[in-house]
């Protein structure tokens, strides 16, 4: 029987979860006028949520419902980044459906559950739960890419992201059976300690070999790292942008939560070949992310290839942290950081993205950006911003950010890594700044709306850019404390 | 009664679990893949209630029954999508998806 400490250990998804039902009901009895009242409950809801979860960073790490869930620093630091994510989604949510022509309340419930599914992942300590939850947060997703049932795109881009999903977590699965079967358990501890005791060679080594891979094919296709990658430009661009942005940073957030503790805290250097493996996933990732980026016209979709070659970064701190200690593992603490910039600065070009959306059509050409910078300054100032921040260019968040992975990098021995990094993210620059070459060069006047929530949203999103990039200090401090209880 | 060894289930389960990976593939139709992927799932269960049997442990059978219902919630939300595909393009194959390009 879960007791009541393990209830409150999970409170924060338990608040999402009564959240998203209330929504769920209301939405069946609520008079569509009252309906944008939804996204101020769903933004309460997830306030509260991060506000609990904060609560409990102070309190000693600790498992709950038998060691289903390690609630430590580690997992309720990445929760947060969800939490985040999923409040910069909503921020703007409201106004960019209404004038997309969908009123709908599921989709608040569809949000909650899904940041209630990336909580819960990033918390994940055995890989049955891991699995659950990520089922959770992707089926949330499914729908969600597909919510403009009447437009094409919108439904072709959830069936993709379903059939990918489904034969990926298919892949995960059996990955995870065959580990359940060479080792005898699921549940991470349990795993480490095999890694850590004599190898059995034989019949159980294949058997773990194989579920190694598996599984790391699997959380390969949900970071959308190369050779997994082909799914997210379409379903990036297809889907709602709101979804977009969540799924780029939350989903993201949560799949590399939970990749880190298994990398980390189960195989880590213990498996050899596992670290090369890694090394050529990031070093590709990098390359295809940047170099696809380069060609693209349309902005949904170029930052779709910029979140592959994000995936590749974060994927370069998790080959370097592989090889490091437990305790003061600064690619560790270097990906955290870096995915709270991310999250950030990816909700705050997609909140100007959506100010183009009119009459039920997004308009993320860029040709659409053209004369931005005198007809909306705030607005150009605010995707510039992000943009540089994305590109690594001080003093942004995302300089900081790239500066920790790189010198995390080459302080681990993977110098190599660090320079195709270097050289794939210098190449980056050129399609950074495109947009504001036609925000603040060219004439135009395509037409943008946004509502005062959006305003805070990338007010939000810039401050913090600005603020934790002047002053990365406390920031990072907290990301470094957030490792001290990962696996203690 | 001569109960059956693990070795020959989990050859079952493999090529249970091949089938549905080449299935989805190679075959063009929304339906048809998504079958497949339910073949992989159910090679998974296989696998895991092999396993669960080998050791001695019931947590396999128990991890089979939670994929069944996250089957079944999957099956739902994907069996819907394949309706509105159809709705919107009138087909289900997949070559047709190719609206975004690049």
């Amino acid at each position: 029987m879960p007791t009541f400490n393990d209830l409150w250990l999970v409170s924060p998804s338990l608040l999402l979860f009564f959240g998203a039902l209330v929504i769920m009901l209301a939405e069946a009895i609520v008079r569509p006028a009252s309906k944008s009242g939804f996204s101020a409950i769903a933004m309460v809801v997830l306030f509260a949520s991060a506000g609990l979860t904060a609560s409990l960073y102070g309190s000693d790490p600790a498992s709950a419902f038998g060691g289903m869930l390690r609630v430590d620093k580690f997992g309720l630091f990445s929760q947060l980044i969800c939490l985040i994510a999923g409040m910069l989604a909503v921020s703007f949510s409201n106004d960019y459906l209404e004038r997309l022509g969908l009123r709908v309340g599921e989709y608040y419930a569809l949000v909650l559950f899904g940041v209630m599914g990336m909580g819960l992942m990033a918390q994940a300590n055995d890989l049955i739960m891991v699995f659950v939850s990520l089922e959770v947060m992707s089926i949330s997703m499914y729908i969600l890419c597909a919510l403009k049932r009447a437009d094409p795109r919108s439904v072709e881009a959830g069936f993709k992201y379903f059939i990918l999903g489904a034969f990926s977590s298919g892949l995960m699965l059996y990955g995870i059976s065959f580990l359940y079967g060479g080792v005898g358990t699921t549940s991470l501890p349990g795993i480490s300690a095999y890694f850590m005791g004599p190898h059995a060679p034989g019949q159980e080594g294949v058997l773990v070999a194989i579920g190694g891979a598996l599984l790391i094919t699997g959380f390969g296709f949900k970071v959308a790292s190369v050779p997994f990658h082909m799914w997210a430009p379409d379903v990036y661009q297809g889907a709602p942008i709101t979804v977009t942005s969540l799924m780029a940073s939350g989903v993201k957030a949560a799949s590399f939560a939970a990749f880190a503790r298994f990398v980390f805290g189960v195989v880590g250097a213990h498996v050899s070949g596992f670290t090369g493996v890694l090394w050529w996933m990031a070093a590709l990732t990098m390359v295809v992310g940047n170099l696809g980026a380069l060609a693209q016209r349309d902005l949904k979709r170029m930052l779709a290839y910029s979140s592959i070659a994000h995936a590749g970064y974060l994927l370069m701190a998790l080959s370097a942290a592989a090889e490091g200690s437990a305790r003061a593992n600064p690619a560790l603490a270097s990906l955290l950081y870096y995915l709270l910039a991310y999250t950030f600065m990816n909700a705050g070009a997609f909140i100007v993205l959506a100010a183009f959306t009119r009459d039920g059509a997004d308009n993320t050409d860029i040709d659409a950006l053209a004369g931005l910078g005198k007809r909306k300054p705030w607005l150009a100032a605010g995707l510039s911003l992000c943009l540089l921040s994305m590109a690594g260019i001080p003093p942004t968040m995302g300089f900081v950010g790239k500066f920790y992975l790189f010198s995390a990098a080459i302080q681990s021995g993977n110098v190599g890594l660090a320079i195709v990094g270097a050289l794939a993210a210098a190449s980056g620059v050129y399609y950074y700044l495109r947009p504001m070459v036609y925000m603040y060069m060219k004439d135009g006047h395509a037409e943008t709306e946004s509502s005062p929530a959006a305003y805070a949203g990338l007010a939000v999103s810039g401050f913090a850019l600005l603020a934790f990039g002047l002053i990365p200090g406390p920031m990072l401090a907290v990301a470094q404390q957030s490792l001290q209880s990962l696996f203690g | 009664m001569e109960s059956v060894g693990l070795v020959p289930v989990l050859v079952v389960s493999v090529f249970l679990f091949v089938t549905g990976v080449a299935g989805v593939l190679t075959r063009k139709n929304a339906l048809i893949v998504f079958m497949s992927v339910e073949l992989m799932l159910n090679a998974v269960n296989l696998s895991f209630v092999a396993f669960a049997r080998q050791s001695g442990h019931a947590d396999g059978m128990i991890y089979a029954v939670f994929v069944m219902a996250v089957a079944a919630a999957e099956a739902a939300v994907g069996l819907a999508l394949v309706i509105l595909l159809f709705r919107n393009r009138v087909t289900v194959k997949l070559d047709d998806l190719d609206t975004m390009k690049g």
